[in-house]
């Protein structure tokens, strides 16, 4: 399966966009001070998104405009590894008292397409929108999806990643250190189907990636960089990083994601 | 090239295994039953799967939860365990994958676990269960049990999330990355559901009564459905013909008024099968029983169909499953293309909707070719399928 990738996104520990990403790379951006406030979200909806829908919207936006891409009409899949720990922790302990209170938005928010919700509300998006999730192997199964459904459907797909940092009990699960989301927009490549591009002027970058099914199990292959180690090993979404090192040109490297305790996907940039 | 729906059964409130779901579908009996659930003092009714049934298909400590043996026991009806392993054994288990839909996955385990947290805030010993307290306890269970090694994936976009499961099996089967995938969607009560909807005012204090003039809400339900989807037709040659996924872009619980998204879904998935609305013999609507989406459900229907659609909404039999309702009632449509057994809309008497003319309250036998079923989900999330059975 051959797709190209128009656009990036992307918020963690050391970039607030894509455009940090080479600064990051080499130890030298400064964090975020706070957590994103996208625009797509209607200041009237702002106060009751949870963390993980600020920073999926605010990766999915960026994608988008770098693509050229109109974000009222495309395909989106959602991936993430543990999901809104905020909210299950929040519900859990609610649940756990002898009187339980619940708060309506919370239990809505609870749901794990929620950040896709708010996303297709700001944006007014109809399109299909689904949200994947497979524990360590969910970036994997991420690409998987938005690839196969860029292929089978002929159209572009946003993909969008996301895992917010957590505490006790739920970070005995896997523990957490700190915020990363990262987005793509993914597109059949020629070679698949036709396209329906963006103008030709808005592709920042335009990554042709063959992806491939292994019947062999894979360890995720690490980021080149030092610091870019230590943000994979902060945040399990922040395995992407691999990938965009690649795409950046900055690592020589085929990127392979395992799928299942047996199968692994293997990614390869074709062309730049 | 087609997706071929070869096998399937299911467990819920109505029965485990297909023989005592078609008997209480034909009997009319609801599954549904006062509530008694541990911890949740709610004057509601619920759809339960029984206890010692599901205790009687405990998995090992390490994957043990309700959803767990939810879907251990849905496994060992209608032969279907050994109908994967079979299609293991054609294709080679890495050319089968899991294609699951959840909600509630096994967040009911981890409810339980902070009861009984230590002093430290970990777990308790009986509850140190990595791979239980996340989205994907389920599929990795499945996927474990199954000794399936293809791609395997929790789709979890709250009501929608197994009909959006039939969908992603076609797109593995179409772009060549398998030959088979066991579709399955299963979740299970707990106290999150219970209390997350009462917050919301949606729970009735009766069993849910889709489409009734005196509808006041839904009634939670659990079930297991599994359908095994194989690029190879089985003798009775049934096949997703259809399927339409949309967003409503409205409100995050709230279906949009006018059914904009339920519109959407449901042309595409026609459009795709090339199918006209008088082709389809038989609807499963979501019909939760709330006011909202009978309201805005019932309206688009009738005026994307003609008066004689043979319509129903069959929650008030299971109970409202959430994550597993779109298997559930993709299974409903599947029986009315196989069996031409039509489930009816049990406990609803007086209709007041724009579709109650269409609508079968009894469950009857007739002879259907192509079956739709909606499922519609928070965050606006909406999906349709569509079954067709092709003269052999």
């Amino acid at each position: 399966m051959k797709i190209a990738i128009k656009g990036i996104g992307l918020f963690g520990a050391g970039a607030s966009s894509w455009s940090d990403f080479d600064d990051w790379r080499k130890g030298q951006s400064k964090s975020p001070e706070k957590l994103p406030t996208p625009e797509i979200i209607p200041k009237a909806e702002r106060r009751r998104a949870p963390r993980t829908a600020k920073l999926a919207v605010e990766v999915a936006q960026q994608a988008c405009e770098m693509a050229g891409q109109n974000p009222g009409d495309i395909a989106s899949v959602f991936t993430s590894v543990l999901a809104d720990t905020e909210i299950s922790d929040q519900m859990c302990r609610a649940l756990a008292q002898p009187v339980k209170v619940v708060s309506p938005t919370r239990f809505h928010n609870s749901v794990h397409n929620a950040p896709a919700g708010y996303w297709a509300i700001g944006a007014g998006n109809h399109a299909p929108c689904t949200f994947v999730s497979a524990f360590r192997e969910s970036i994997g199964a991420g690409l998987l999806e938005a690839a196969a459904q860029a292929i089978a459907e002929n159209r572009p797909v946003l993909l969008v990643m996301y895992d917010i940092p957590n505490k006790l009990p739920l970070s005995d699960v896997l523990n957490i250190d700190s915020d990363f989301a990262a987005a793509m927009v993914i597109e059949p490549t020629a070679a698949e189907a036709g396209t329906d591009n963006a103008p030709i002027e808005a592709q920042v970058i335009n990554s042709i990636l063959e992806l491939k099914l292994n019947s062999a199990p894979a360890e995720h292959v690490k980021p080149v960089s030092q610091t870019l180690r230590v943000a994979a090993e902060e945040n399990p979404s922040a395995a992407i990083l691999t990938l965009f090192e690649i795409i950046a040109g900055q690592s020589p490297l085929t990127s392979l994601w395992s799928l299942t305790r047996q199968s692994s996907l293997e990614v390869k940039l074709v062309c730049d | 090239m087609s997706t071929y729906i070869n096998a399937w059964t299911l467990t819920s409130c109505i029965g485990a295994g297909l023989d005592e779901t078609r008997k209480t579908l034909k009997q009319n009996l609801s599954g549904l039953q006062s509530n008694d659930w541990p911890g949740a003092d709610i004057d509601c009714w619920i759809g339960k799967v029984n206890d010692d049934l599901l205790q009687a298909n405990t998995p090992v400590a390490h994957w043990n939860s309700r959803n767990n043996r939810l879907a251990l026991t849905g496994l060992q009806h209608d032969r279907f365990d050994e109908l994967v392993k079979a299609a293991i054994n054609e294709f080679g288990n890495r050319r089968v994958g899991i294609a699951l839909g959840t909600s509630t996955s096994s967040i009911g385990r981890t409810e339980n676990a902070y009861t009984c947290l230590e002093t430290d805030e970990s777990f308790n010993s009986l509850y140190q269960q990595s791979d239980i307290h996340t989205p994907h306890s389920t599929g990795a269970f499945l996927a474990d049990h199954l000794c399936v090694s293809g791609p395997c994936v929790t789709i979890s976009t709250a009501c929608s999330s197994s009909a959006k499961a039939f969908a992603t099996a076609d797109r593995w089967i179409k772009a060549d990355i398998v030959d088979a995938v066991v579709v399955a969607g299963v979740d299970s009560l707990c106290l999150s559901v219970i209390h997350g909807f009462n917050s919301l005012q949606l729970v009735s204090e009766q069993p849910c009564k889709p489409f009734d003039i005196e509808r006041s809400g839904i009634s939670l339900g659990e079930a297991a459905g599994f359908a095994l989807v194989s690029r190879k037709p089985s003798d009775q040659n049934i096949r997703l013909s259809g399927y339409g996924e949309s967003t409503d872009a409205w409100h995050m619980s709230t279906p949009h008024p006018e059914g904009l998204g339920a519109r959407l879904a449901m042309e595409q998935a026609l459009a795709r099968s090339g199918l006209q609305p008088d082709d389809i013999g038989y609807l499963n609507l979501h019909g939760t029983g709330t006011r909202a989406n009978d309201e805005s459900e019932g309206g688009i229907c009738a005026s994307l169909f003609d008066s004689s659609l043979r319509a129903a909404a069959t929650k008030g039999f299971t109970g409202h499953t959430l994550g597993a309702a779109g298997i559930v009632e993709a299974i409903f449509a599947l029986e009315a293309v196989t069996e031409g057994l039509l489930a009816g809309t049990a406990n609803t008497k007086d209709g007041d909707t724009a579709i109650s003319d269409r609508l079968i309250r009894q469950t009857i036998t007739a002879d259907v070719q192509h079956a739709m079923t909606n499922s519609f989900g928070f965050g606006g999330n909406n999906c349709t399928l569509i079954f067709s059975r092709d003269a052999v």
